[in-house]
């Protein structure tokens, strides 16, 4: 709890203290709190079968309590699975699943001049299209724990490091206090770029039906948002170029990026 | 047994938006977002314009998009249709 | 007693809501997902005024409801399509039936699967009907088919391949094991057609059915919602004065006086259901037990009172089928793990 807290430091409270969505984590069997103690994820909205974690890894477990919150109960806004950052009024989007490199790409620009709106989840408004922010903690994995360590002099901004995680050694990132502060300015969406860590370096643009695929595969509420997500998406890929590329190693994955920007616009 | 009829509730309960010569359609009744490719789409607008059967179906396909009547064409109308059925764009009266 | 007494109050008096302090909201909107009747609670309160994050919420629950409806409607829709080509009739119950008869009931209402009745002659040629047109079997063991089969009331479920949509296939209400069974034939004789080949219940046997489905055919798991449904559906059938006569008819028929009558006194004293008082009957002991295990759920949305959910488990059970046949399931459950 007092991890989470520090972690949470900045952030603005609740208007009236009044939440509206609860993430639970539980003990999955009663004798469960005692012995080799677990927690299971859980909340309004769930999904069968979740694995339960060790109790030292209740944060984590936490941060995923919650995801699942907003991945499954979001309606009002179409969800991607995403990562993204700001630059001048503009957004550039970063899908991807875990192990693509999005959260860490997004980590390292949100600390070079870009404002990080989100690692993880990126809302579109269905009416103005605009992207909006939600910037949570960001969950590093492995190697890019050192990178941003050295690259952030501010340690309270860190969580405890969690080893053997199912992922691999984790420790959350607290966002910026400039992401934090800017957690209601949206930005309009101009680019897409969909990252592949782990091969050479190399790129492709992506046609607007594929990319129409791709975004109704990477959201978790298209389906349940009927025609006004249709018809957001259509217009996404009418007005946003978009592409994918692959990096051996972040320095080079971040002047791709930053190459398709100058090209882009951003 | 006469052969079925096939109607279809396509384009007017639909949204359709071509895309990179696909024809992306969000079926309203079903809430379901089809890919569409030749010559599915066209097949849809005959029915929409006249229900028929899968012969003049695949008779009025290959006048409009100026190939041969022959039995490849009518396969495929026959397996374009059974997809359209199982997707609920047509229905078989 | 902290219960889920917060949402039935916001329920049957939307009014009400306008009261809830900011801190007692979070557990409000955790009780109502739990209970699946999110969707109703967004219907009822829509037009108050409500902070911001919490009108946010229901605006949510509201667009999920009839995200769910659409693909209900689409569902009796293909199978509808499928039926009709082998003069099967569709005979609607629960969700499906309140949302394609637009009663007040499907509201708000999240839809699981498409539940359906059938005479149990038919049961044979919708079997193939369904498998033909994409549906699946869920349990394929041998076990488990041979369960349903014989001793349940309805199919195996089944679920689409493409769609991911369920339907339960019912020839009866309550399983062929349980004491005293609904009349099935008579169900479907009286049944009202919305449309050639679309069938509804009639307005009384829709009650004596959400009533068994309520208390006879079930551990309370999801009561309170069945519960709402029959507020929802007395409200508007007891408009018609030959509505009541026609209801304490039916569940004589149907061997179901007592759960009828339950069902009657638990909407009146949870949601202050205007009803018959003679065919609901004295308030008996027995009927606080069971709004205490409608109303078990703490602020966080999770089932409280554990002893009273298991005495009740072990009920509907015993219910369902013979202590011997009980032990034997039981036991094959437990080792196929």
């Amino acid at each position: 709890m007092e991890a989470m807290r520090r972690l949470y430091a900045g952030y603005p409270a609740p208007e009236q203290g009044l939440a509206t969505l609860t993430a639970l984590i539980d003990a999955p069997r009663a004798w469960r709190r005692w012995i080799r103690p677990q927690a299971a994820i859980d909340g309004d909205f769930t999904l069968p079968g979740a694995i339960p974690m060790a109790i030292r890894h209740g944060l984590l477990a936490m941060e995923m309590a919650m995801n699942m919150q907003v991945a499954l109960g979001e309606r009002r806004h179409l969800l991607l699975h995403a990562a993204a950052i700001e630059r001048g009024g503009k957004a550039l989007i970063l899908p991807g699943e875990s192990g693509s490199g999005k959260s860490t790409l997004a980590a390292l620009l949100g600390e070079q001049g870009w404002r990080l709106m989100s690692d993880e989840f990126v809302m579109i408004d269905l009416v103005t299209g605009l992207a909006l922010p939600f910037p949570r903690p960001i969950s590093l994995k492995n190697s890019a724990i050192p990178v941003m360590e050295a690259l952030i002099a501010d340690s309270s901004r860190f969580g405890p490091l969690l080893s053997d995680t199912p992922k691999g050694m984790l420790r959350h990132l607290r966002p910026s206090a400039r992401s934090i502060a800017a957690m209601d300015v949206p930005a309009k969406p101009a680019l897409i770029l969909f990252p592949r860590f782990g091969d050479d370096a190399a790129a492709a643009g992506i046609s607007q039906s594929e990319l129409f695929m791709r975004m109704t595969e990477g959201s978790t509420n298209y389906v349940a948002l009927g025609q006004p997500a249709f018809e957001t998406l259509i217009e996404m890929v009418r007005t946003i170029p978009a592409a994918s590329f692959s990096y051996p190693d972040t320095a080079t994955g971040l002047a791709i990026v930053e190459q398709f920007c100058a090209e882009a616009g951003l | 047994m006469s052969a079925p009829i096939y109607r279809t509730d396509y384009p007017a309960d639909c949204l359709t938006h071509p895309l990179d010569g696909l024809m992306l359609v969000y079926h309203r009744p079903s809430g379901a977002t089809h890919f569409l490719i030749d010559p599915t789409s066209d097949m849809l607008a005959i029915l929409a314009e006249a229900p028929c059967d899968a012969d003049m179906l695949a008779r009025r396909l290959c006048h409009r998009i100026g190939t041969e009547l022959d039995d490849e064409a009518l396969e495929v109308t026959a397996q374009r249709l059974e997809e359209l059925l199982d997707s609920g764009l047509i229905r078989a009266a | 007693m902290n219960d889920a007494r917060v949402l039935t109050r916001a329920l049957a008096d939307p009014i009400s809501a306008i009261e809830i302090k900011p801190a007692d909201w979070p557990a409000l909107l955790s009780i109502a997902r739990a209970e699946r009747l999110d969707g109703s609670l967004g219907y009822r309160l829509a037009d108050l005024p409500l902070p911001d994050a919490v009108r946010s919420a229901l605006d949510q629950a509201r667009r999920d409801a009839e995200a769910g409806r659409v693909q209900a409607l689409w569902e009796v829709e293909m199978v509808h399509r499928a039926f009709r080509a082998s003069d099967l009739p569709l005979i609607l119950l629960k969700g499906s039936a309140f949302a394609y008869a637009g009663l007040p009931a499907a509201i708000g209402r999240q839809i699981g699967d498409l539940d359906i009745l059938l005479p149990r002659d038919s049961l044979q040629a919708a079997e193939e009907v369904l498998l033909a047109n994409g549906f699946e079997w869920v349990k394929n063991d041998d076990y488990s088919q041979g369960y349903y089969r014989q001793w349940m009331h309805e199919l195996p479920p089944l679920i689409h391949r493409d769609r991911g949509s369920a339907v339960d296939v019912h020839h009866t209400i309550l399983p062929l094991t349980a004491r005293r069974t609904p009349n099935a034939a008579a169900l479907i004789d009286a049944s009202v057609a919305l449309r050639p080949g679309i069938h509804i219940l009639s307005p009384a046997d829709m009650i004596v059915h959400a009533a068994t489905h309520l208390l006879a055919d079930g551990d309370l798991a999801g009561g309170l919602r069945n519960l709402w449904d029959i507020d929802r559906l007395l409200r508007l059938f007891s408009v018609d004065r030959d509505f009541w006569p026609a209801l304490g008819r039916r569940a004589v028929l149907h061997e179901m006086r007592e759960p009828v009558a339950l069902a009657l006194r638990l909407a009146s004293n949870i949601f202050a259901t205007p009803v018959e008082p003679r065919i609901a009957g004295h308030d008996r002991m027995r009927d606080s037990l069971f709004t205490r295990r409608l109303l078990a759920r703490d602020g966080w949305g999770r089932e409280t009172r554990p002893i009273s959910r298991l005495g009740f488990y072990v009920r509907s059970h015993w219910m369902r089928m013979p202590p011997m046949m009980l032990a034997r399931h039981l036991w094959t459950k437990a080792r196929a793990g």
